[in-house]
């Protein structure tokens, strides 16, 4: 199949699309350079174990059911994003059933202290700047993660979420409500015992 | 501390990456965007089943998605729109300054307004134009000369008070389009009655007709723009020689010939318009 497009717009989704559904290897792989990072940073932000693998299994989902698929690409990104909300939604199931099972690593262990060099690592690692929606409800997290990192509407995350647009919003409102107590520069970086006395 | 809850507007703003007005949203919307940088990195490793459909060998080929589709075309379409504005722009203003130029130069020769060297230059070309007619006089478009029309002429309105009042048509090479208020004067030529508002025939008398005898003077150098108008204004600003309009109609069928398009047409008629208007309170009067 001839693939049409310039380096500059480059190709149209409804090009890629019929290719991927006619078994086409670039078109596949497009769709998965694509939407891929989006993917697995949702599942990351909402608490998965290994967002890669959710990420695969998604994309296996779509794949095989992408020749009965037809919209737009803002309807394939819904579709997408459904197919991983409910993948991640099984994986926290599961692991609520089973317990949590983590294998044993030793940077990991609790019982040592960490070095000085994995202690700095650690703080300027992402995880922190990523751990900042984890303090919200499950609900305003959904919705936070997937307006943030999938970049969907209100309307899509009502459509992935089953909600209805004006419960989305108020979900991210009052989520960004809550961010922004939460980092909210402190006036008084020490406290009261610690001023001097004016 | 009082703090004011974000609204719907805001919110939107900070989930689409932007920063609202509010200095205290500041710390959220960066907050927003370290995080959407650190969550989205490349693309992952496929697992083993996915790597069987895929072909990450290949190179990556950008696709177009929704969002950035309808941006991408929204600016393409406003470049294309300033362009097109702009390329209709120069052309505009091109033919207009030609048009209007002549005109000007026309108007002023008649008026006699011209400095001496250039009226007398300009009484020439009148004179080889007309030569049995007076070079400084002027149409008073009150029928008692005939109007001299070879080529298809398509008077607007505000050039019917001129035309209206001596609308024959000497000559039957063209087709005289005149203005709602032309009506033929008794005694001047039979000429096909005026019909208002309808579209100019294609020249036809004013191809074959006489192949660009005098319109070069006047004829700026683009051709077909201004050379046509000038030429014809140049013949209709001295209607005296009225009898002579079977070879003033060459003229302005030459000058239709020189641009051959409907362009050569507008240009005498605006010429027409023009060198008629010079006196318009007596083509008004009764």
């Amino acid at each position: 199949m001839e693939i049409s497009g310039d380096e500059h717009t480059g190709v149209p989704f409804e090009t890629v699309l019929a290719a991927a559904q006619s078994g086409a290897k670039w078109a596949t792989t497009t769709l998965w350079r694509e939407y891929a990072p989006g993917v697995v940073g949702f599942a990351r932000g909402r608490g998965s174990r290994d967002p890669e693998d959710l990420a695969s299994d998604v994309f296996l989902t779509v794949f095989e059911q992408l020749p009965t698929f037809s919209g737009s690409e803002a309807q394939f990104r819904t579709y997408l994003f459904s197919i991983a909300y409910r993948r991640l939604v099984d994986e926290l199931r599961q692991r609520g059933r089973r317990g949590e099972t983590v294998p044993f690593t030793p940077e990991h262990d609790t019982r040592s202290e960490p070095s000085a060099e994995d202690a700095a690592t650690e703080r300027l690692a992402d995880s922190s700047v990523l751990s900042v929606l984890d303090s919200l409800p499950v609900d305003q997290r959904n919705v936070m993660v997937l307006r943030v990192v999938a970049d969907l509407t209100v309307e899509q995350i009502a459509d992935v979420l089953g909600k209805r647009p004006g419960a989305v919003k108020a979900l991210q409102r009052r989520a960004l409500d809550a961010l922004r107590k939460k980092v909210s520069a402190d006036p008084y970086p020490f406290a009261a015992s610690e001023r001097l006395p004016v | 501390m009082k703090t004011t809850s974000i609204s719907d507007s805001e919110a939107k703003q900070l989930a689409n990456g932007r920063v609202p007005a509010r200095r205290d949203l500041d710390s959220v919307a960066d907050l927003l965007t370290a995080y959407r940088s650190a969550a989205i990195g490349a693309a992952p490793r496929p697992s083993a089943a996915l790597s069987d459909r895929l072909d990450l060998t290949a190179t990556p080929i950008h696709m177009q998605r929704g969002a950035g589709m309808e941006r991408g075309s929204e600016g393409a379409g406003a470049r294309r729109t300033a362009g097109g504005l702009f390329g209709l722009g120069v052309t505009v203003v091109i033919i207009l300054g030609a048009a209007s130029g002549a005109a000007a130069a026309v108007s002023a020769g008649s008026a006699g307004l011209l400095p001496p060297g250039a009226q007398q230059a300009f009484d020439q070309v009148v004179s080889i134009f007309s030569p049995s007619g007076d070079a400084g006089q002027e149409t008073t478009g009150e029928g008692e000369a005939p109007g001299v029309s070879g080529g298809t002429d398509e008077v607007g309105p505000e050039e019917a008070g001129i035309e209206g009042e001596a609308p024959a048509i000497v000559g039957n090479e063209g087709v005289d389009i005149v203005g709602p208020t032309d009506e033929p004067t008794p005694g001047t030529a039979p000429a096909k009655p005026a019909t208002p508002g309808t579209p100019a025939e294609p020249a036809q008398p004013a191809t074959p007709a006489e192949p660009a005898k005098p319109a070069t003077p006047a004829t700026p150098a683009t051709p077909g723009n201004g050379g046509s108008g000038s030429s014809g204004s140049t013949d209709s600003g001295h209607p005296g020689q009225g009898p002579k309009g079977n070879s003033n109609p060459g003229t302005n069928g030459s000058g239709n010939s020189d641009s051959g398009n409907g362009n050569g047409n507008s240009g005498s008629n605006s010429g027409n318009g023009k060198s008629g208007a010079d006196k318009p309170g007596k083509a008004d009067k009764p």
